[in-house]
């Protein structure tokens, strides 16, 4: 009976998986952007409680980035694929994008992460109400 | 300049808090940058930023190495389809509808506990 549980419990985790990762692939492929927010929402319904909850947090943070990796890899190509981009774009942001995101990498478990997302989120909204206008 | 704010935004990438709608936000309404030339940069700078970031969580054995294949194994497939279809929206149409998800998802992320 335990045993069943377990594995109905493992396909409803790969289930969660599964979607977020087509939703998370079809924002980003779509919109540039975004395939963070559905992995991320699938991450928080299935990633194990820890004994610190910042490290779970800190956790599903990390894994978001591995996952958008690949989104992102599926998705760049086409780009330019498309002609919508040239390495005369892309080659400016290389060394600043490096420096900054292993900043980053190095700052995740000493910066109050909530705080940050209440005041990025603010301001995506704002910016995109600008955008529909 | 533009390098620090790069490198700020990239910063926020490897915190994972979310910041790559802001970057490319940044590309069209600062630098007026068209909307799928911006959404292309900002793929191509988000692999870069979170490169390194992914390089530290790896090494501090962060991050759930099963879940991220099985997300972003699928998650390739399907922004790869999402691309194709950004091709062929009028601009216009793609800027709004990223600027309503964009809302939408601001709300969702500032409202959640």
């Amino acid at each position: 009976m335990k045993k069943e549980k377990q594995e109905v419990k493992g396909k409803k985790r790969t289930g969660i998986r599964v979607l977020g990762g087509l939703c998370g692939g079809v924002l980003n492929g779509l919109f540039g952007c975004g395939g963070g927010i559905a992995a991320m929402l699938a991450l928080s319904k299935y990633m194990p409680e820890e004994r610190d909850e910042g490290e779970r947090v800190r956790r599903i943070f990390a894994t978001t980035v591995l996952s958008v990796i690949p989104m992102s890899l599926g998705s760049a190509p086409v780009y330019g694929t498309l002609g919508a981009v040239s390495m005369r774009d892309v080659l400016p942001l290389l060394l600043p994008a490096a420096l900054g995101g292993i900043a980053g990498g190095l700052l995740l478990s000493r910066i109050n992460t909530k705080l940050l997302k209440k005041l990025f989120a603010a301001l995506v909204v704002w910016s995109g109400l600008r955008l529909m206008m | 300049m533009d390098f620090l704010l790069t490198a700020a935004f990239a910063a926020l990438v490897g915190m994972g808090v979310g910041s790559g709608g802001l970057y490319l936000i940044f590309l069209t309404l600062n630098r007026g940058i068209e909307q799928l030339t911006a959404q292309g940069m900002n793929l191509y700078f988000f692999l870069v930023a979170s490169a390194g970031a992914a390089v530290l969580h790896l090494f501090r054995h962060r991050g759930d190495l099963l879940a991220a294949a099985v997300l972003g194994g699928v998650g390739a497939a399907a922004a790869a389809g999402g691309a194709a279809l950004a091709g062929v929206l009028d601009g216009g149409l793609l800027r709004r509808l990223f600027g309503s998800f964009m809302v939408i998802s601001g709300v969702f992320a500032f409202l959640k506990k």
